[in-house]
């Protein structure tokens, strides 16, 4: 029985998994403050991944992650709110925030999917950036964690923090692979090739695709809430088009539509990030010179150019059996 | 069983871009009949079937299914109400597999019976054989008899095929018009696409000739047939 794409991509998502909670609990406080980074932008990629399975591409993500951010850091501050229970409004507010953005977003699709998504996050970014609320551009700290001290889990801890993150990374990414075989799933997968085609079998593509903008939007909260978390600050930085873009590359970098790929190019550009920042003055402009380099040489990303490997391999090993001609 | 049109096209006009592609086409398909519109490349065929599917928007005119005006439906609507269209080049969605190709068109019967997963199956071996195969692993003909049962399983109150018979071997544009014609006489109403004069002219009952976007001529089958000076400037055969 040869081993199949979803096999092999399965088999990756669970060594990524296995691998990062082994290392991180042996590694040092700093490189743990890396792993849950690394966590929170593979959540926010796999938000991001998982609208690109019904074929739409944001270019405006960080809206989503700021929103989660500043509704958690915002209930948990300035209301006083349960961490855990501003976790749950932020998550509620991704979904909304989605459903309403998605209500003009995904009638568009292609370059101006990219703009409106784009506009939208620039809109978040210009009103916390003046908003007195938050303290405009300055930021508001002061942010805090969840609170699991009555499971014996003091999150504060950076390895305690880290390992959080991380499983619940793996739990968003079995909620997306879940997802992807569920009936509305391949539907998405069906959209992606071909919406018109959906339409002349009575599918209504909107309902589908605001349906994931909006379940992505939540992820992407989530993923903003826990950001706000690990630096204990909110910052209109959070909402810029660099948020979006960085981790529009670790998608593709890692392969988009495969999931997995999403997480390792996330893991990826942390840890780029932080050696390229510590030796380099301009490490943008290193860190672009990469991503040039692997585009060039993986144009499927990492996952996405091994999964075809395997399928030309596969076909090599197995050709088709000939056909009757009756067919 | 009411008689009358199903479907009722009247002077309708088609822009892509700035060409006028359909130019005033009005023509009618009544219930339980085949209709097969026929023409040479270009002469807005396709256009007419995207257009009654609402896939590319009609600038001007009228389409009616059941008496009822279509304005303003989109083309999934129009997919509920019981126009299934089967497109061009065996449109099944290739990462999907043969049953979920069918699954996600799949609408019951109004009236219960009608086409269900097991129907389709115990009537398309070829299909069953393969259910679980993705839709890239199965040869043109296969594509096509999917392409058929995927618009079954709809079942719809009229078939729209848009050249069923393109690309394929002779022995299979045999079973494609084998299946056609089997579906006629279950009383199923179709508008037909067709470059394959014979084929066309087979299960057709009407036969609407179209020719730079206009209708050119229309009567039955055998007027056709007969109709040597339409044939030769029309259709080239």
């Amino acid at each position: 029985m040869a081993m199949t794409r979803n096999n092999l991509r399965l088999s990756i998502g669970v060594a990524v998994a296995v691998l990062a909670l082994i290392t991180q609990l042996s590694t040092g406080a700093f490189a743990q403050e890396l792993f849950a980074e690394a966590a929170i932008l593979a959540v926010f990629a796999l938000s991001l991944d998982l609208l690109a399975r019904s074929g739409l591409v944001s270019f405006g993500h960080a809206g989503f992650l700021g929103l989660g951010a500043y509704t958690f850091g915002g209930l948990a501050v300035l209301q006083n709110w349960p961490p855990s229970l501003a976790m749950a409004a932020a998550l509620a507010g991704g979904i909304v925030s989605g459903l309403i953005i998605g209500c003009f977003a995904v009638r568009t699709s292609g370059a101006f999917f990219i703009m409106v998504t784009l506009a939208v996050a620039e809109m978040f970014f210009s009103w916390v950036f003046r908003s007195p609320l938050f303290n405009g551009a300055d930021g508001m700290g002061g942010v805090p964690r969840l609170d699991m001290r009555a499971m014996g889990l003091d999150l504060n801890n950076p390895k305690n923090f880290a390992t959080f993150c991380i499983l619940i990374c793996i739990c968003v990414w079995i909620f997306a692979e879940y997802i992807i075989v569920t009936p509305f799933g391949r539907t998405l997968d069906a959209i992606r090739q071909n919406a018109n085609r959906v339409s002349a079998v009575g599918g209504r593509v909107f309902s589908y695709r605001l349906a994931a903008f909006a379940l992505s939007g939540a992820i992407g909260a989530l993923s903003g809430a826990l950001k706000a978390q690990h630096t204990n600050f909110l910052s209109p930085d959070l909402a810029t088009w660099v948020v979006s873009g960085d981790v529009l590359i670790a998608v593709v970098i890692g392969g988009m539509g495969t999931f997995v790929g999403g997480i390792i190019g996330s893991g990826l550009l942390v840890y780029l990030k932080e050696i390229l920042s510590s030796n380099f003055g301009h490490w943008y402009l290193f860190l672009g010179g990469i991503f040039i380099g692997v585009a060039l040489i993986l144009p499927r990303g990492i996952v996405g150019s091994l999964l075809d490997w395997l399928d030309r391999r596969n076909a090599r090993n197995n050709p088709a059996p000939a056909r009757e001609e009756e067919a | 069983m009411t008689s009358g049109n199903l479907l009722a096209v009247d002077n309708l006009h088609t822009y892509l871009g700035d060409s006028h592609i359909i130019q005033g086409v009005s023509f009618a398909v009544p219930r339980g009949k085949v209709v097969a519109l026929l023409g040479r490349n270009g002469a807005g065929k396709t256009t007419t079937l995207r257009s009654i599917m609402r896939l590319v928007p009609p600038r001007s005119g009228t389409i009616t299914l059941d008496g009822k005006t279509t304005e303003g439906l989109r083309t999934y609507e129009l997919a509920r109400r019981g126009l299934a269209f089967v497109q061009e080049t065996r449109a099944i969605f290739p990462s999907l597999s043969v049953e979920e190709n069918l699954a996600i068109a799949e609408r019951k019967a109004a009236a219960g019976g009608g086409w269900t997963l097991e129907r389709v199956f115990n009537d398309f071996p070829s299909l069953a054989a393969r259910r679980n195969n993705g839709g890239t692993q199965l040869s043109g003909g296969e594509q096509q008899m999917l392409a058929i049962a995927r618009a079954l399983i709809a079942n719809p109150q009229m078939l729209i095929l848009d050249e069923p018979s393109e690309g394929l071997a002779p022995l299979i544009v045999r079973q494609i018009a084998d299946l056609l014609n089997k579906l006629k006489s279950e009383g199923m109403t179709m508008l037909l696409v067709e470059q394959n004069f014979a084929l066309a002219t087979e299960v057709a009952d009407d036969v609407v000739v179209l020719g730079k976007g206009r209708v050119r001529w229309s009567g039955t089958s055998a007027q056709l047939r007969a109709a040597d000076d339409i044939r030769h400037t029309w259709l080239g055969v």
